[in-house]
């Protein structure tokens, strides 16, 4: 047994970066007392952010599992608590407890064929799996990114994808709608799985984005002969306490916070297919 | 723990001493009581704060108490539960002070008094058990429920009568009492039976004239509870019904059942084991002092499950499917245990009458 509300720590933000118009990287480490040496992290997982007086936010964490002592959480700004995160600075301290739930596979997937398939923001909680996947990039296989995002403005982490390539995975980014300075792929982020190589009986697919991105890619990752269970979505649904007690994360049979983020496919394949779940 | 001994037959007035008993052993004793025409629960001083001759009618949607008999407990239950108490509307999480830019977590200063719940039904004290598994059963605890909950007297009625909108019987959460309570009474014409289920419960029989129960009296009493199942009429069948929900996610019944509900959340309000809450901050300008305060939410408000990427549920027939499903399929996946203890509060605090045993022998296509 754990409690849950009242394990908040003082988290110091140490900067926020826009990556978008409407989305910031929000930098954050704890204080030395407060076990900013002993907190550790599996790609995928998620904190509990607390802005003092307005609220808390589940937000999934962006940067690498590797502790550097600072903590990347990425935030679109559009409810009250985020726009509140995302007004503060450099200095300010905010609550913070976490992590919470469950992670990408990364261990029990070695050896295999990686497919990391991301749709705009949802490429977020994947960064730190990305950055685990290449830094042990001799343990797999291969290692596939598939990315895209509305327009090229929308484009997250696009510095990166050069470094990507350099640590020895092929990346692919696409989006719906390219614009005069546009030479990549144009089209949802399934149409980049015409481009990859995909060896179904020896391929893992972490995949997150929003549902409707998802439940097509699964759809279409299984028409390729990947197995639903080979299949790794990180859901997406209200988590108001993180911690499994406030019910808003429901999802079918499932707390999202507590028994994901990270389902298989065929964990969830029953709800996807129904509207409003 | 199951009742551990032969029952004894007590005289009605003799509730007059078990009641003072517990206050003497400093509990606060909250039990049945008429207020604005409806039977809630209230602090009890007395038996004659007790609503003794009342009865209830219910109906889809209905609620009408009379005094009609000389019965102690002859109605069933009213609005509120259990959960009214143990897990209540609105309370105080912690207190996070500000200071020096940083943020200090005060310490939990909630003080809690040894509370007694007198009259209380099968199917709130299955109620009870649901909830323990929902809030205490993993990882982390829902620490209020547990501060609330912790050495909770339960002296328990009963039901020798079926209320038109039970089906506890089809639940298996009632009539008859199961474990879980200190003291029980099943009332009889003439006197209560009374069955000792603790140690705690057998402390408070200090000055009560008992007298073990005869074998009749025994027998007589089980008839009367065994009547009150088999009058009951509504019925659920919960043959596989978790699997046979899950296939019926596209059944048109939602549309339908969907306009005839308000989606104004009476029946979560009502229902004896929905714990969906929110947390909001209640700030204090001027000490910087912020309380974080749990209230009680419902699948049925519009914005419960809305994300970044838009609403979850944004009809109601997604947020009745919600409820429904949750009650009878979802909970058993998530906690082990049905949702629904069959106490009929949804349907009878619904303004427009929806019958959850309808929906569901509708979705079963019984």
């Amino acid at each position: 047994m754990a409690s849950g509300y009242s394990e908040l720590k003082n988290a110091r933000i140490e900067g926020i970066r826009w990556d978008t118009q409407d989305t910031a990287t929000v930098r954050v480490s704890l204080l030395e007392e407060e076990g900013r040496k002993s907190y550790s992290f599996k790609p995928g997982q998620f904190n509990m952010l607390y802005v003092p007086g307005v609220g808390e936010a589940a937000i999934s964490i962006s940067s690498t599992p590797e502790g550097s002592g600072v903590i990347e959480h990425t935030v679109r700004a559009v409810g009250y608590i985020t726009r509140a995160l995302l007004n503060l600075k450099e200095g300010d301290f905010i609550g913070f407890r976490g992590p919470y739930g469950n992670w990408w596979p990364v261990e029990s997937i070695a050896r295999r064929n990686v497919l990391v398939i991301g749709g705009g923001i949802g490429v977020c909680p994947l960064r730190p799996a990305i950055y685990y996947l290449l830094k042990n990039r001799k343990k797999y296989s291969s290692v596939k990114i598939l990315y895209g995002s509305r327009t090229p403005k929308d484009l997250m982490f696009p510095d990166e994808y050069s470094s990507w390539r350099d640590s020895g995975a092929e990346v692919h980014i696409t989006v719906d709608r390219g614009d005069e300075n546009w030479r990549e792929n144009v089209g949802v982020v399934t149409t980049l799985l015409n481009k990859v190589d995909v060896k179904p009986e020896n391929t893992s697919a972490l995949v997150c984005g929003p549902e409707i991105m998802m439940k097509f890619t699964a759809i279409d990752l299984v028409m390729r002969g990947i197995k639903p269970e080979d299949i790794y979505l990180s859901m997406e649904r209200r988590m108001k306490c993180g911690i499994g007690l406030c019910g808003h994360c429901q999802f079918g049979g499932f707390f999202v916070c507590r028994d994901g983020p990270i389902f298989t496919y065929n964990q969830v394949e029953k709800f996807l297919n129904v509207k409003g779940i | 723990m199951k009742s551990n001994q032969e029952p004894f037959f007590i005289q009605k007035k003799s509730l007059e001493i078990i009641l003072s008993n517990l206050k003497l052993k400093g509990y606060k004793v909250f039990g049945p009581k008429l207020k604005n025409n409806a039977i809630v629960f209230g602090e009890v001083g007395s038996i004659n704060d007790l609503p003794i001759g009342y009865v209830d009618t219910q109906g889809p949607g209905k609620y009408e108490v009379k005094k009609s008999s000389e019965s102690f407990f002859s109605y069933v239950n009213g609005p509120f539960s259990l959960k009214n108490f143990l897990y209540p509307s609105e309370v105080d999480l912690l207190k996070v002070e500000k200071k020096d830019n940083k943020i200090r977590v005060l310490s939990n200063t909630n003080v809690v008094e040894k509370r007694a719940f007198v009259g209380i039904r099968s199917c709130d004290l299955s109620a009870l058990k649901v909830l323990d598994k929902t809030l205490l059963g993993y990882e982390y605890v829902d620490e209020q429920y547990k501060l609330l909950r912790n050495g909770t007297f339960i002296l328990g009625v009963n039901c020798v009568r079926a209320g038109e909108n039970c089906f506890c019987t089809s639940m298996n959460t009632g009539p008859k009492l199961g474990d879980g309570f200190d003291l029980a009474l099943t009332e009889m014409e003439d006197g209560f039976m009374l069955e000792v289920g603790s140690a705690e419960g057998e402390r408070m029989l200090d000055g009560v004239e008992l007298r073990r129960a005869s074998e009749d009296e025994v027998q007589q009493a089980g008839e009367l509870v065994e009547r009150a199942a088999r009058v009951m009429a509504k019925k659920v069948n919960i043959l596989n019904l978790k699997n046979v929900l899950y296939s019926q996610l596209t059944n048109p019944r939602w549309d339908d059942v969907a306009k005839r509900c308000l989606s104004c959340g009476n029946c979560t309000m009502v229902c004896p084991t929905c714990f969906c809450n929110d947390v909001f901050d209640d700030n204090e300008l001027k000490s910087g002092v912020t309380t974080r305060k749990r209230i009680w939410d419902s699948c049925f408000n519009v914005e419960f499950a809305e994300t970044t990427a838009g609403n979850a549920r944004p009809t109601i027939k997604d947020r009745y499917r919600q409820w429904l499903m949750h009650k009878m399929a979802y909970w058993v996946d998530q906690f082990g245990t049905f949702g629904c203890v069959g106490c009929g509060r949804c349907i009878t605090w619904c303004p427009v009458g929806i019958d959850i045993t309808e929906e569901v022998r509708a979705l079963r296509g019984e």
